[in-house]
């Protein structure tokens, strides 16, 4: 079975390129199977209501089927490409309807935050480890310009911090989270390789 | 001049560049990099991999109904359209006299009301066009207005009381250099005016410190000059003076002491 879950495999990512340019479903159910929840999240921080997310949500799908010849692997990964396209169009919807003030998710976070915190992710990330890892400073901002789709001087001027901080910040925020992954990945492949050797010793012993 | 992989790591431009926010220019320049470096592809993809990861810590389940929706959907737009070989073949059956006479007044009501729909249609199109010029217009007053709150902000806070302005005290080299920091210690706030500062290169920036007795300088805002003549800036308890100097894109951790452009005393 096909699946996009495991560290943005290349070659799952191409098959699903491939399908769905073949107008095949099993490419976009694929591909809405691995991002729907990530995209989901980002989306609903911005425009702060489950209904009006759902729904572009499906828009951006619907964009991806249709607009999939204009996807440039060089550019980007397939996940950026169609989280770009899920922020860009949540932004569009608050700017259009002017419901900016609905963009305070802070209540809404309570219930979809923590249910994910606690657990190890599909990809075997220990998330409180790494949550824990990442100060409020740098969560805060990454929060307000990655999932909320505030600008960078938007996010300045709702955190009451100067630009250059939250340029900092991002850039810190980030290299945060790279060095944990770094570190998740090692100790993954350790455990396994311990695994191994253990199972290959009772083999042989 | 082209950057070396070090000044693009230490820019943040990558981030910049995979979240969206970079503006053309800096994603000419990372796209310019990517194809020169290698190297950096590897560094896009972990920025990749970790903004995947951190939009999946924070991931919320949609309603079942959302992917049967969308599947239907995209199910439908590859059905061929309805009132293709079906209806022409069972006419074909009928009279010719009776397919006339039932044709000519079917025609003629078809005709009006193609005729009343286009008016409808037309008029629905002018109306949609009016209200996208007026959405348009009303999103560009709001910015325009959302510019004017911002400056009479900085205004109000450089008048307020305990607000003091501080010139630069220009090195040798950059004699030129004009600028103020508004200081008010009671609110814990800084300004920066930018009246006159020397040239940069592609690959710089200006940066800004925090100078503290006994301590080395403190790493501040990285600007480009280009942005309003005047904006806020970091505040840093008991500095003595703030520093500007010209760096790499970006910003440095250690000022290079032969870019210095000038001083800033505040106490």
């Amino acid at each position: 079975m096909l699946t996009l879950e495991s560290n943005n495999s290349a070659i799952e990512t191409i098959k699903i390129i491939e399908l769905i340019k073949n107008r095949d479903e099993i490419g976009l159910s694929t591909l809405y199977d691995a991002y729907s929840g990530a995209l989901l999240g980002i989306i609903i921080r911005i425009v702060g209501d489950k209904g009006i997310a759902e729904d572009i949500l499906q828009k951006t799908m619907l964009k991806v089927w249709t607009k999939i010849d204009s996807y440039d692997s060089n550019k980007s990964t397939l996940y950026t490409w169609v989280s770009t396209i899920a922020r860009h169009s949540a932004i569009d919807q608050v700017r259009l309807v002017g419901f900016d003030n609905l963009r305070k998710t802070d209540s809404l976070n309570v219930n979809v935050y923590d249910v994910n915190t606690t657990q190890l992710s599909s990809d075997g990330i220990d998330v409180e480890r790494l949550m824990s890892k990442l100060d409020t400073k740098y969560k805060d901002v990454l929060d307000a310009v990655y999932l909320q789709g505030y600008s960078q001087s938007e996010a300045a001027k709702k955190l009451d911090i100067p630009l250059g901080t939250v340029k900092t910040r991002v850039k810190g925020a980030i290299s945060i989270l790279r060095q944990e992954l770094v570190t998740e990945k090692k100790l993954f492949f350790g455990i396994l390789l311990f695994i191994l050797i253990l199972i290959y010793s009772q083999i042989w012993l | 001049m082209a950057l070396s992989i070090e000044e693009i790591r230490d820019s943040g431009l990558l981030e910049l560049y995979v979240l969206g926010e970079a503006s053309t220019d800096e994603q000419s320049i990372v796209r310019a990099a990517l194809v020169n470096h290698k190297e950096l592809v590897k560094d896009v993809e972990e920025i990749e991999y970790s903004l995947y990861t951190y939009a999946k810590i924070h991931a919320v389940a949609p309603s079942a109904s959302v992917k049967e929706k969308l599947l239907q959907q995209i199910s439908n737009s590859k059905k061929p359209p309805a009132g293709g070989q079906g209806p022409a073949s069972s006419s074909a059956a009928k009279p010719k006299g009776d397919r006339r006479s039932f044709l000519a007044p079917f025609i003629i009501s078809l005709l009006a009301g193609l005729g009343v729909l286009g008016y409808f249609l037309n008029q629905s199109s002018n109306q949609r066009h009016t209200i996208e010029d007026l959405t348009q217009d009303s999103v560009a007053c709001d910015s325009i207005q959302q510019i004017q709150r911002e400056k009479d902000a900085i205004f109000a806070a450089i008048s307020s009381p305990g607000s003091k302005v501080f010139p630069v005290n220009a090195t040798e080299n950059f004699t030129d250099t004009d600028l103020y920091i508004h200081s008010n210690a009671q609110t814990r706030r800084n300004y920066i005016q930018l009246l006159g500062l020397p040239a940069l290169a592609e690959n710089q920036s200006y940066q800004l410190w925090s100078l503290r007795d006994g301590e080395d300088p403190m790493p501040l805002d990285v600007f480009q000059g280009d942005e309003e003549p005047i904006f806020e800036v970091e505040y840093v308890d008991n500095t003595n003076a703030y520093a500007i100097t010209i760096e790499v894109l970006g910003g440095v951790e250690s000022p290079t002491m032969e870019r210095l452009i000038g001083v800033i005393p505040v106490s």
